[in-house]
């Protein structure tokens, strides 16, 4: 146990290290973030431009929860998806298979100090600048208590859904349609561009049953109030259900490419 | 040790390679597979503390083999031992256990440095800091890492590169060093280091070896015996020396004073020796004689010649591991099915 504690400490340095390497993408990542949320927040003070409230969300409301939304995407990119993918499309997952620890904990660990680095040097940042910019709706104690572990779940789901989007490489070779799918969908599905409340019954229904609800609506409805006591519970329940369900799906997916087992690249 | 033992693997491939637009357009629309079988049935020993050779020609098997050794690859059936380890059985102490050096792969971290990367596989095989240093000190002794130690490996020439790789598989000091061409793309003096290192590393730790390499260079420098594998099946197994008697043909050169007509004097020698001897006139006074080895000896072409000239030199080389090999990836095997 301390060889392996020892050795995911070693590879969460070398993760560290590794993603402050780049950081001219962390600035792009930021600028693209700022730009699209202020092309929503433009759209939807339009919106709001003869209204006061939709679905009982007011400007202020609605500002918070995209800006929160758009933020947590951020920590959903985590580019475990992007470096599986490459490894087992070159064939180079062998050499993280001659390792003396998890595969995929491996690349779960590699993804923590990226996420880390993103949260200092894209949200945070856009936070502050946001709050300086736009009226925000202030979030309750009792709403930042329950955002943060929530939030914390969340980015887990984006890690497990991306081994999982990664692991499909065994089977189809390139990811690149499974990734770009993959982020419409969670994009959409997970209301991080629309809050649910204002979609279709129908269709809210069938999105709350889905796992992409967890990884944005989830947390920012807890941080918004929207969500509290019993609901509260239950909401962070449904996460760890479909935290518990994701683990279990990417172990038996690991287990079917090892059997599966072949290398590109000879 | 490394005990293998009736390992068979197969591919499926999709066949939608067809050539052309056309081609792809209908590869959308196939479910086709072909079937490669890349292992039929291997088996073979590799005793604790030698170092062993395995060789075949490209497609012949040797990676997929060094990979299910490896723990990276599931064989379709039969088994394999390595250290006195199912691959599969214990993922973690296999790995720990063996080292691994696949030639065009890297298992370094692309953008740390040298030294980083050495930090965390100590880190990672819970290594004693005075084997570390002590396999630094040794590495940097032999392979020159000091000059790049500092720079991230992504920024390295695949010759340096090479080098931090062959390091890193012996860094943990593993019982069991597995070398998938090794020597690719290193030059003459650092391959003679890395022959070196190895066989340094298996006379002091007793680390048993096997290597595939098409560099005879290689074969010779590290390995004891060898292993043939041709189309997924060993064809032969022994110790190089043996197998340098194998050659299938020997050749004698033969230098001479006095006059006689070239053409007839080989002509002479031929039928002395007899079918399927070749003589071939090479230049002046000078004629090279190969063939079976029962045929071509020293002794035999001497007495073919005796009476006729005056014999100045006489120089019988012994077959090279290249030619040897070369015989026997040619010489056919006996039909299988399903490749």
């Amino acid at each position: 146990m301390r060889v392996l504690a020892r050795g995911y400490g070693a590879l969460l340095g070398a993760g560290w290290r590794t993603a402050l390497t780049y950081r001219g993408a962390l600035l792009l990542t930021a600028l693209t973030t700022a730009f699209s949320l202020v092309i929503q927040l433009a759209v939807w003070q339009a919106v709001y431009a003869n209204q006061r409230e939709i679905a009982d969300y007011d400007v202020s409301t609605m500002t918070t929860y995209l800006l929160a939304g758009n933020l947590l995407a951020v920590l959903l990119s985590n580019r475990v998806d992007d470096t599986l993918a490459g490894d087992i499309y070159r064939g180079d997952h062998i050499t993280g298979m001659l390792r003396p620890i998890g595969f995929l904990g491996t690349h779960a660990a590699v993804a923590l100090p990226y996420l880390a680095v993103r949260l200092l040097l894209v949200v945070a940042p856009l936070l502050v600048c946001a709050a300086g910019a736009f009226t925000l709706a202030a979030p309750g104690l009792a709403g930042l208590a329950w955002f943060v572990p929530a939030a914390l779940l969340a980015t887990t789901l984006g890690i497990l859904l991306n081994l999982l989007v990664g692991l499909v490489g065994f089977v189809t070779t390139s990811t690149w349609g499974v990734r770009y799918l993959k982020g419409t969908v969670v994009a959409f599905c997970s209301g991080q561009l629309v809050p649910l409340e204002l979609m279709p019954d129908a269709t809210r229904r069938v999105l709350e049953c889905l796992p992409f609800t967890a990884m944005v609506a989830t947390p920012v409805r807890l941080l918004i109030g929207r969500l509290e006591g019993t609901a509260a519970w239950q909401a962070v329940g449904v996460q760890l259900l479909w935290t518990a369900l994701g683990l279990l799906a990417c172990g038996a997916a690991w287990r079917a490419a090892l059997r599966r087992g072949e290398v590109n690249g000879g | 040790m490394i005990e293998a033992h009736e390992l068979t693997k197969v591919f499926r491939m999709r066949a939608d390679t067809r050539p052309g637009l056309w081609g792809a357009v209908r590869g959308l629309f196939s479910a086709e597979t072909t079937e490669v079988r890349a292992l039929d049935g291997v088996s073979f020993t590799v005793p604790a503390g030698e170092r062993t050779a395995y060789l075949g020609v490209n497609g012949a098997g040797k990676s997929t083999t060094i990979k299910i050794l490896a723990g990276v690859l599931t064989p379709g059936s039969g088994h394999c031992r390595v250290d006195g380890r199912e691959p599969r059985a214990d993922r973690n102490a296999h790995a720990r256990a063996i080292g691994v050096v696949f030639g065009h792969r890297t298992q370094l971290w692309w953008d740390l440095p040298v030294t980083e990367s050495f930090r965390i596989l100590a880190r990672l095989h819970d290594l004693p800091p005075a084997l570390a240093e002590a396999n630094r000190l040794l590495f940097d002794e032999l392979l020159d890492l000091g000059e790049i130690a500092d720079r991230p490996v992504r920024t390295l020439s695949l010759g340096q590169r090479m080098r931090a790789e062959i390091a890193a598989a012996l860094f943990h000091a593993p019982r069991v060093l597995l070398l998938d061409e090794p020597t690719i793309g290193l030059d003459l003096l650092l391959k003679d280091a890395v022959h070196e290192l190895v066989n340094r590393v298996a006379r002091e730790r007793g680390t048993t070896v096997l290597l595939t390499s098409h560099d005879v260079a290689d074969i010779s420098a590290i390995c004891e015996r060898v292993v043939v594998v041709d189309a997924g099946r060993v064809v032969h197994t022994g110790y190089l020396h043996e197998l340098l008697r194998r050659a299938p043909t020997r050749t004698v050169r033969l230098e001479y004073a006095g006059d006689v007509d070239p053409a007839a004097f080989a002509h002479h020698i031929r039928l002395e020796l007899g079918d399927p001897v070749t003589v071939t006139p090479a230049g002046r006074r000078r004629v090279t004689v190969q063939g079976p080895p029962e045929l071509v000896t020293p002794q035999r072409v001497l007495a073919a010649v005796t009476g006729l000239v005056a014999v100045t030199d006489l120089v019988a080389p012994e077959p090279t591991l290249g030619e040897v090999l070369r015989a026997l990836y040619v010489a056919p095997q006996p039909a299988r099915g399903g490749r």
